[in-house]
């Protein structure tokens, strides 16, 4: 008897299970199915045309270039989810054609992007701005070296056998090096510049596409908007202080004080929160100009930017208050606006450039504009916590002097 | 209550038992096949294309209709070869995921589950439609087979109506795993059933014996 109990209830349990699944597999079919029209219009487009290319090679003998049998059975097993397309910022068009485990980040700016898109764990490869960001990248920055964000071990990419390569396209290893030294090998390069104040929703855009991470990139870009709308709200209206832009490489120096000018990164940042750069109006781009050249100027706002990639803010106060002590040496600077108005600032380079975006815009507006309720350290703070997966060191200081208590 | 009264009820219990759990057994075993019907067909239909001519005797310069019917596969190919002097003229398949050179057509399949294509016959003549089909998911390949076609003799040319081929919506993915489980699980319903069945009557000599 208790044999046959047990049999019934294995029956009865069965019969359950059955039922759960006429009710769970519509719910399963629709999550599969879960995919853009714009994302299964691109597939649909590339896997055919990879197909086609397939088909002209094999059976009408043209010589074209095309996917092996297993590729295209592999990639047509993950669509309308894939093939996935973008056209880079050097109006490459890259293409991936399953989901990608394996990353290789040529400089710290794409290891965030990756890190905020969901995908830090698939990264496998780095360079020395991401290995010396251990405060970003606890775990990212233990991966295998392939080279600085400068000078690349090419080989050492094709070792480690990635499914994507993120690279800048003006800078270090440039999106078209890449794609010379890797193509061959079939390694995907997309050429994006996650520092770019004007670029960077694209950016992020693109990037989650080939990540399939469009739902998390929707999350940060929403941040990234709302901050970006409350400086633009805030700086309305205004009188625009002059702002010159350097770093601690100008202390000790009269003349040859770098400084930027149109077209960087820097410059943009202080248009965007509502400065006027003293050097935008230069044609070089990094020109260097004299003390002298500065008082003429006379800026109501001098920053002083902080370069290493591993300075995130100060313990105390002591170094960045020398620092501008320092700066000011011997330059006969004591009539300008901003120093009569005590308005120099140190801030760190490693925490105003890149994904970062929303901290730098809340941070240049409130040197700026020092009346303006916005906390930008609260902005950072959302920043790494939120969005990096780090603890935001509350006894840091991220730029001098204080803007409020 | 004495022990005969005692065993009568719990024989009655016991056919209870057994008459649920042969419903139950029976419904599982419906909803099993149900669902790893499509699962058996989907896998054991191997993938095959059918090629259909509006006429296998199209009247000399006449321009006629090539239909394929797609079966077994829903990502892939076919490469059709025209017979020499027949002349491709159309299709209503997307013209990006056409190509035609010399007497072959490409078409790349997506989804569709018919094509068509129209051909021009020559003068006279006659000749063999071939081709192969491609199934990209399989990475597997087959010849369609052959389809003869003659000119005829004397006749006006006449131009057929060209049906638009009908495209499917991409098929909900199925879930193969709870499928196959389940209908596992459905099957092991009668071996279990034979158990307790011979189970139950190796007990009801035991109880006899008492």
């Amino acid at each position: 008897m208790e044999g046959n109990r047990t049999l019934s209830c294995l029956l009865v349990l069965m019969f359950l299970a059955a039922c759960l699944q006429l009710a769970v597999m519509p719910a399963v079919a629709q999550k599969q199915n879960n995919v853009s029209l714009d994302t299964e219009a691109v597939a649909k487009e590339v896997l055919a045309n990879e197909i086609m290319l397939y088909l002209r090679a094999e059976y009408l003998g043209e010589d074209v270039g095309h996917l092996s049998v297993e590729e295209l059975r592999e990639s047509t097993s993950f669509y309308p989810h894939y093939p996935r397309q973008i056209t880079d910022s050097v109006n490459r068009t890259v293409t991936i054609y399953k989901p990608i485990e394996r990353i290789i980040v040529l400089n710290s700016d794409a290891g965030e992007a990756v890190k905020i898109l969901g995908a830090g764990e698939k990264v496998v490869g780095i360079v020395d701005s991401v290995q010396e960001k251990t405060f970003y990248f606890p775990e990212m920055s233990r991966k295998t070296l392939v080279g600085t964000w400068r000078e690349v071990d090419w080989e050492e990419v094709v070792e480690t056998n990635p499914d994507l390569v993120i690279t800048y396209t003006t800078y270090g290893a440039k999106a078209d090096i890449a794609e010379e030294k890797l193509n061959s090998f079939g390694i995907p390069v997309a050429g994006l510049n996650l520092y770019d104040p004007n670029h960077i929703p694209t950016e992020v855009t693109k990037l989650a596409i080939l990540l399939e991470s469009e739902e998390r990139a929707s999350n940060y870009l929403e941040w990234y908007e709302e901050y970006k709308i409350v400086v633009d709200e805030a700086i309305g209206g205004k009188e625009k202080p002059k702002v010159f832009m350097t770093t601690t490489k100008a202390i000790g120096l009269n003349s040859e004080l770098p400084t930027y000018g149109s077209g960087t990164t820097d410059n943009d940042l202080c248009e965007m929160t509502g400065g006027i750069n003293v050097a935008g109006n230069l044609t070089i781009k990094y020109p260097k100009v004299s003390a002298e050249w500065v008082l003429v100027q006379n800026p109501d706002v001098i920053i002083i930017k902080v370069t290493g990639s591993d300075i995130y803010g100060w313990d105390s106060k002591t170094e960045p208050k020398s620092l501008i002590a320092d700066l000011q040496e011997g330059k006969g600077w004591d009539n300008l606006n901003a120093i009569k108005n005590n308005r120099v600032y140190v801030v760190p380079w490693s925490a105003i450039y890149g994904m970062e975006q929303p901290f730098a815009m809340t941070l240049f507006a409130k040197i700026f504009y020092p009346e303006l309720d916005i906390k930008p350290t609260e902005v950072y703070k959302e920043f790494l916590e939120e969005f990096m997966g780090v603890e935001y060191p509350e006894d840091k200081i991220f730029v001098y002097p204080a803007l409020y208590d | 209550m004495d022990k005969d009264t005692v065993n009568r009820i719990m024989n009655e219990d016991h056919k209870k038992i057994s008459q649920i759990v042969l419903i139950l057994s029976i419904t599982i075993l419906g909803i099993s096949l149900s669902t790893l019907a499509p699962i058996v067909n989907a896998e054991a239909r191997a993938a095959d294309t059918t090629r259909t001519l509006s006429t296998t005797n199209p009247a000399p310069g006449s321009t006629f209709d090539v239909m394929l019917n797609l079966t077994g596969f829903q990502i892939g190919g076919v490469v059709e070869t025209i017979p020499d002097e027949f002349i491709f003229i159309r299709t209503t398949h997307p013209s990006n995921r056409t190509y035609m050179t010399g007497q072959k057509v490409v078409f790349v399949v997506i989804n569709e589950t018919s094509l068509k294509y129209n051909v021009r016959a020559p003068s006279e003549g006659s000749g063999t439609f071939s081709g192969t089909w491609y199934d990209a998911l399989n990475g597997t390949t087959g010849d369609i087979d052959g389809t003869d076609v003659s000119v005829r003799i004397a006749e006006t040319p006449t131009l057929s109506p060209m049906p638009s081929p009908s495209p499917t919506p991409t098929p909900s993915p199925s879930t193969p795993g709870f499928k196959v489980v389940f209908a596992l699980m459905g099957l092991l319903v009668y071996p279990l059933l034979f158990l307790m069945r011979r189970r139950n009557n190796k007990g009801g000599s035991e109880r006899g014996r008492e």
